[in-house]
């Protein structure tokens, strides 16, 4: 089997490569300890600012932290407003529009989007930034998570700047808002599946119960007149020319994910 | 203990040689059985077959770098271990390993002694040399460390999907590589 054989004779590059990738570990995110501190000081900041002005004009909602059923060790989630910048997925292993689709590990599901945060989870010095979609279900196409029409799901995804902003890679998750009806194409999370934190084991399912494989070919999201999507990645969805997607609808998208999913 | 001197023992016929690389390179060499394995028992039943193997390699081996010279047995007697023992139950990293290889191989020319041939793996070093420092140890990071895509991702501060577009495109680049330098036999 000549899989096997490439993969023994890797085994045998030169010593210096095997050294070189065991020599890097990339320190915690440059906003490591520094994140820390801001979320820290965000935190007194909140609790301050509750103290003095319930009725304050500009009231500062507190930073919420959440309670984490599973996980365990030295780990704290809280509510943050003004995500960093993550940078996008830009760079993605190229899949068919079928595989996508008929990847069977996915749940495929369409909903509106009732709430969007921002959590800031820390461990020790490590800092790591997610978005938490919460998608109010209308429908099933295909489910793996046990999800139901007229159930929340909340999606994990890269951070999501509410003020609208957009980032350079316009991944399409990032242009969510709450009240906005999609698609979403998700892997649930298993109850066992954690990440080894610096201090902690988080168990996913404690932030979310699914996440987008990634933020641009997972979503399709109802603009007004059109459906916000990858077209790269569906070339049959909506396959008229531009001057005929007014009034595209995630109905039109429904009809040809079905159709790829009886195949 | 520096690794001359720990060498230095195994040429003494010291057995605290094994010792000492336990405390230096045993959780090394777990880790990279466990990555191939996902078993505790038999990634510590590797790992003690590699202190047997290095005693019996040295001397005459005096290795430069002892890191890689401990991993790359741990390496192989754990992908021998997978293959007598686990290979029928078709699941794991290494099913995953084969399967990423499976479009570099794949209908082309490559046959199996030309794969396997020591000139093959030099082949490979230059071709890995030609790609950017990142992709370089992301693909060494996989395919020689067997680390799994969120390890590498949480290694090196990126997203996993920038990992999977990475190995895609470095794999695509290393057949064309294979096919183009003549690894024919």
């Amino acid at each position: 089997m000549k899989e096997k054989k490439l993969l023994r004779t890797i085994g045998d590059i030169d010593q210096e490569l095997i050294a070189e990738a065991d020599g890097i570990r990339v320190k915690k995110r440059k906003y490591g300890w520094i994140t820390a501190a801001v979320c820290a000081i965000l935190m007194i900041a909140a609790g301050y600012a509750v103290w003095f002005g319930k009725n304050t004009p500009q009231n500062q909602e507190p930073a919420a932290e959440w309670q984490l059923e599973h996980s365990a060790g030295d780990i704290r989630v809280t509510e943050i407003t003004d995500p960093p910048e993550m940078g996008g997925s830009s760079l993605l292993a190229y899949m068919t529009e079928d595989e996508l689709v008929t990847q069977n590990d996915t749940s495929i599901f369409r909903g509106t989007v009732e709430n969007i945060q921002n959590i800031c989870v820390t461990s020790g010095d490590g800092a790591y930034y997610y978005g938490i979609i919460t998608i109010n279900v209308r429908e099933i196409y295909r489910d793996l998570g046990g999800c139901e029409a007229g159930q929340k799901i909340r999606i994990l995804t890269d951070p999501i700047h509410l003020d609208g902003v957009g980032t350079e890679d316009m991944d399409v998750i990032k242009q969510v808002q709450t009240g906005m009806e999609g698609i979403f194409i998700a892997r649930a999370y298993a109850e066992n599946e954690t990440y080894e934190l610096d201090n902690g084991l988080l168990f996913w399912t404690d932030l979310a119960d699914c996440e987008l494989p990634d933020g641009i070919r997972y979503a399709f999201l109802q603009m007004d007149g059109y459906v916000l999507y990858d077209k790269n990645a569906y070339p049959s969805v909506f396959a008229a020319e531009p001057q005929d997607l007014e009034g595209q609808t995630l109905d039109d998208v429904a009809a040809v994910i079905e159709k790829m999913l009886q195949k | 203990m520096e690794d001359r001197e720990i060498i230095k023992l195994y040429w003494e016929r010291n057995e605290r040689a094994i010792a000492e690389t336990s405390e230096k390179y045993g959780r090394y060499c777990y880790a990279i059985a466990w990555n191939i394995l996902h078993r505790r028992e038999d990634a510590e039943e590797c790992e003690n077959d590699t202190y047997l193997a290095a005693w019996k390699a040295m001397p005459p081996k005096c290795p430069s770098r002892l890191s890689v010279f401990l991993g790359k047995i741990t390496r192989n007697i754990a992908l021998d271990y997978y293959d007598y023992h686990m290979a029928q139950k078709r699941s794991g990293t290494v099913v995953e390993l084969l399967s990423e290889f499976s479009e570099c191989v794949a209908d082309t020319r490559l046959t199996e002694h030309a794969l396997e041939a020591k000139e093959t793996a030099a082949g490979i070093s230059r071709f890995l040399r030609q790609q950017n420092s990142l992709n370089r140890m992301i693909f060494v990071r996989r395919y020689w460390y067997a680390d799994s895509i969120a390890d590498i991702a949480d290694r090196f501060k990126i997203s996993q999907s920038k990992v999977k577009t990475s190995l895609f495109r470095t794999r695509k680049k290393l057949r064309e590589y294979l096919e183009t330098e003549d690894v024919l036999l």
